[in-house]
């Protein structure tokens, strides 16, 4: 035995001058300290030494025990001070591996940003219907039919005798018929109008609607409501017009005319030298329509508005073509 | 409409500054669009935007009395005294109306022995500024009143109509050749005016090529007259025939016009022609026209407008803009309102006027005071949301179509459904005219011209609606979908090795979308489809949600793109009651797994989802994880046959495996997949 301690010793005097990787001294580790590893078969077999022995070889196999593991232990850091050392020629400007996230379409993401600031405010989004009914679209939003005020809304009609809404303000007699007052709601949606396809219409576009009901909402409160928006939306700065129009379903009416965000109001191209740029339509409704809906006209009052998303997108991302929307380019779906 | 300054000025004083002028009247809802110089008319001309609901703003008088309002400048009316005295006369003396519905009231006067000179630079001018042609005296002062008035007239040739004037509704099938030269085939809807021999006019419209007046005309029936809006604005959308006068009528003219107007006329040609006989008025019909009365409480524009406007400012208001006030209490007004303000019908009416004269910019801003309200989020709108959400978070990008799509494909590839879509009766582009049944047109022309400017690696996904006609006569059905499709190389970088997608990329991307929205029971099983090939139906809880597959060459001929494509489509509105935001914690073990890997070769008929099920259910609650990680045939493998590699992750939730825990579950599986499916172990 005292043989074999002298043979394991000599034999790792030479094994502790070689060369090693980390992998080495694993199978340094196994073929010595492992299950049955060499200096742990002589641990086990002392048991079977008579007692004399026991002790001097116990003592030098213990020592062994601990050489090695010393030796193991210092290698192991060593190695592993040797893998932190950087690579000359490690070539850190190598691309990193995307991971092709997708990009929103830029009008769903400014829907979403047209939504979440009302939603602040607390309103409620609602989803309309698109193919819809004379009545909706028209009659119930005091629109009748063969009159001059439908010139501001061209509609396509639908073999079942149908049409597709060309403004997202059908949804509000269809809320007011389901609920009653106070009602807060936006309704973003797809609207068609036959218009022939250019850098500034399309037939199919989208628009967000909002409609405040109670018993005492003022054409100020719109007022006051609108300028959160848009200085939400525009920025801080933002100067807010009221210029008097007409709309069938509201009355007053106004169009709101935001002071233009690029030149502060001194007149450039993106607001054709006027200062400002129309951007949304808006208005008390009118008591017709709370009649159409079933509402006691002398008991509520409120304000409704209508905005067009590409119009609001194109402004704020300084996009000069409405086709891009639709084109779905990667080019440009990418930049969003 | 355009407006001339100078002639402008015949009616009120202008301001000097025209900026100044334009900016206010678009601040009263006049909407001036731009200034133009008009050089060599030393003018300068208002492009203006007219509303519909402000026909009076479209004569000079109407526009004058609105800067009346803004300014307090009195309005100069036109003179329309006829000094020279009327005579009867024996050749004409009725005009018979068959419809008083279409046509109320209607004027005829007889101007004989017209001598006509050159119309006078300042007429020409003034009309040729606005951008109207002169033509020859009479006709050229009848554009002229219908622009200071609003009131369209009509001059006919006396010589060249036949006697008596009859006002009816067109026989169907007649035939009449317009001022234009062009031949208009009318029906019963049409209001004609008529000579003994047939219609002379399209009323309200256009006048007739055969008793069109000239130069040397020497008798003139003056025709001035109101016309039912609706019937005008019907014939005129029907025939596509817009005239200024047709645009006046259809909006509705002053009553109290059509009489001025006619005297206007008259007292223009004699003064810069000459009229040898004027007959007197020849008028048929009536117009009952009462003067309205509004009745407008003071709280009440307050009410409406939030801020209190004072008393004497609305009155003041209400007389500036030439409305008269019948009378006046401590907490109300009551307002005459005068033909020429048709649209003034209500109270509230009366507060926008108030609101416009007063200051839009005047009105405060405040916040609404309302009370809070259980505010939800609609699950299909949400859902929406989730699918682009995780549709970006798998790669792809999302793209919006037209809802409008060509019915060719369809007709070609799916002729069968079209019976069920809504197709457009008026498209303005005569291709898309099929309200979409699916997403799948929509996608691949986005991939075509994508790959056409050589972007060919795509990844795209859309969140859109189709549509199908519903039984019963109800609104059609709308379906949210979910459309998502690939093509074209998977990765493109260094790192990994360039591969083209495949369909079960595709399927991968849907499972993980899936997952997210905690839709499990997802099942397959194959379909035919005339678009895909390897179509596989999706089934949730064994109701069909959508189909993932290949597009065939035929389709992708069609759309001529020239590369691979995998497109899938899912209802969002059939799995929407699945769908839960409900998310239970499931403790997981704490003790060590271990891994082995399972390598067999069976018949390649066999699917690899039995395989996985036969593994799960005899390895029991230790396995925790399972995944093919490779399939693979050909070389060592024997015909008919295919490799199936699993890694199974074992582990325990109450103690730590042992290793014979683990080599007996493994090796009953092996027996298993033995037993049941003839499978051998690969080496």
């Amino acid at each position: 035995m005292i043989e074999e301690i002298k043979n394991l010793k000599n034999e790792l005097d030479e094994k502790f001058n070689e060369k090693y990787s980390i992998k080495d001294v694993d199978l340094l580790r196994i073929e010595y300290l492992g299950k049955k590893g060499k200096v742990t078969q002589i641990l086990r077999s002392i048991s079977s030494l008579p007692i004399d022995q026991r002790k001097i070889v116990g003592n030098e196999i213990n020592l062994i025990k601990k050489a090695v593991e010393n030796f193991i232990a210092t290698k192991r850091s060593e190695l592993s001070k040797v893998k932190d050392q950087n690579d000359i020629n490690f070539d850190f400007t190598m691309p990193g591996i995307s991971r092709q996230i997708g990009h929103l379409h830029p009008i769903t993401q400014t829907i979403k940003e047209i939504c979440d600031i009302f939603v602040r405010m607390g309103f409620e989004i609602v989803d309309g219907r698109e193919i819809e009914t004379e009545r909706y679209n028209f009659t119930a939003l005091n629109i009748p039919l063969e009159h001059s005020s439908r010139d501001a809304f061209d509609t396509f009609y639908t073999d079942d005798g149908n049409l597709l809404r060309s403004q997202t303000s059908t949804v509000q007699v269809r809320v007011m018929e389901e609920r009653t007052p106070p009602l807060r709601i936006i309704a973003p949606g797809k609207v068609y109008r036959p218009d022939t396809i250019d850098a500034n219409h399309s037939f199919m576009f989208h628009q967000v609607e909002g409609l405040m009901v109670d018993k005492a909402i003022t054409f100020s409160d719109l007022k006051g409501t609108l300028h959160l928006f848009l200085k939400e939306y525009f920025g801080e700065n933002s100067e807010m017009r009221f210029r008097p129009h007409f709309f069938p379903f509201t009355e007053p009416s106004v169009e709101v005319d935001v002071s233009c965000f690029k030149c502060k109001g001194k007149g450039c191209s993106t607001c054709s030298h006027q200062g400002w740029i129309e951007v949304l339509g808006a208005g008390s409704v009118d008591p017709f329509v709370f009649e159409s809906a079933g509402y006691d006209s002398k008991k509520y009052q409120g304000f409704a508005f209508g905005l067009g998303v590409e119009r609001m997108c194109m402004l704020k991302n300084e996009i000069h073509d409405i086709r891009l929307f639709f084109e779905n380019n990667l080019r440009f779906l990418s930049q969003f | 409409m355009n407006i001339s300054c100078n002639w402008l000025k015949d009616y009120i004083n202008v301001p000097s500054n025209i900026n100044v002028l334009a900016h206010e009247l678009t601040m009263c809802g006049l909407e001036i669009k731009k200034i133009l110089t008009a050089k060599e008319y030393n003018d300068t001309v208002l492009e203006a935007e007219i509303t519909s609901n402000r026909p009076d703003w479209l004569g000079y008088v109407g526009v004058a009395r609105e800067i009346g309002a803004i300014t307090g400048e009195r309005i100069k009316y036109p003179e329309e005294k006829i000094k020279q005295k009327r005579e009867k006369n024996n050749k004409i003396n009725n005009v018979d109306i068959k419809n008083l519905y279409y046509c109320p009231f209607y004027t005829a006067v007889l101007l004989e022995d017209v001598e006509n000179k050159e119309t006078p630079k300042f007429i020409k001018d003034r009309l040729m500024s606005i951008g109207v042609r002169s033509v020859n005296l009479p006709v050229d002062i009848s554009n002229y009143v219908l622009f200071e008035y609003n009131q369209p007239l009509h001059t006919f040739d006396y010589d060249k109509i036949a006697d008596s004037i009859i006002v009816r509704q067109a026989n169907k099938g007649e035939k009449f050749q317009a001022i234009n030269s062009k031949v208009y085939e009318l029906d019963n809807n049409d209001l004609v005016i008529c000579d003994e021999k047939g219609p002379i006019a399209i009323a309200g419209i256009m006048g007739g090529l055969q008793s069109e007046v000239s130069f040397n005309t020497k008798n003139i029936l003056l025709e001035s007259a109101f016309f039912n809006p609706v019937a005008i604005r019907k014939t005129s959308r029907k025939l596509q025939l817009v005239s200024e006068s047709s645009y006046r009528f259809e909006r509705g003219v002053d009553p109290e016009g059509v009489i001025k107007a006619s005297n206007r006329f008259i007292y223009l040609l004699s003064k810069y022609g000459k009229i040898g006989k004027i007959s007197l008025i020849i008028k048929s019909g009536s117009l009952t026209h009462k003067k309205r009365k509004i009745s407008l409480s003071f709280d009440y524009v307050q009410k409406v407008l939030g801020m209190t406007v004072p008393k004497r400012k609305i009155i003041e208001i209400i007389k500036k803009l030439d409305l008269n006030v019948y009378s006046i209490k401590d907490d109300n007004i009551v307002v005459q309102i005068p033909t020429f303000r048709n649209d003034l019908e209500r109270p509230i009416d009366l507060v926008e006027e108030v609101a416009r004269i007063y200051g839009y910019d005047r009105i405060p801003e405040t916040y609404p005071l309302i009370s809070m309200s259980k505010n939800k989020l609609e699950k299909s709108l949400k859902c929406e949301d989730l699918f682009r959400e995780y549709g970006i978070a798998v790669g792809a990008s999302e793209i919006i179509t037209y809802n409008l799509v060509n019915p060719k494909f369809y007709e070609k590839f799916s002729n069968d459904i079209l019976v069920k879509c809504i197709n457009i009766t008026n498209p303005s582009n005569k291709e898309l005219t099929l309200m979409r049944p699916s997403l799948i047109t929509g996608t691949l022309d986005v991939i075509k011209s994508n790959v056409n400017h050589s972007y060919k690696n795509l990844k795209i996904f859309e969140v859109g609606r189709i549509y199908f006609k519903s039984k019963n006569n109800k609104l059609p059905n709308e379906e949210k979908r979910f459309s998502i499709s690939i093509t074209g190389e998977a990765f493109n970088n260094w790192l990994d090795h360039k591969r083209i997608v495949n369909l079960f990329d595709l399927k991968g991307m849907i499972e993980d979308i899936l997952e997210k929205i905690n839709i499990s029971n997802i099942s397959y099983s194959p379909m035919k489809s005339s678009m895909l090939t390897n179509g596989i139906q999706i089934l949730l809880n064994s109701k069909n949600i959508g189909y993932i597959g290949k597009v065939t060459p035929d389709v992708i001929e069609h759309f001529d793109i020239g590369q691979d494509v995998f497109y899938a489509e899912i209802s969002i509105d059939k799995l929407l009651e699945d769908v839960s935001f409900d998310n239970k914690y499931k403790g997981f073990s704490k003790y060590p797994y271990s891994y082995r890997d399972l390598s067999i070769v069976i018949d390649e008929t066999i699917k690899a989802n039995d395989i996985t099920k036969a593994i799960r259910s005899s390895g029991g609650t230790l396995i925790k994880g399972l995944m093919l990680y490779d399939h693979y045939k050909g070389k060592q493998i024997p015909n008919g046959f295919k490799s199936l590699t699993f890694s199974i992750e074992y582990q325990a939730d109450d103690r730590t495996l042992s290793h014979d825990d683990v080599e007996l579950t493994h090796d009953r599986i092996i027996s298993v997949l033995q037993n049941k499916f003839n499978a051998k172990l690969r080496q």
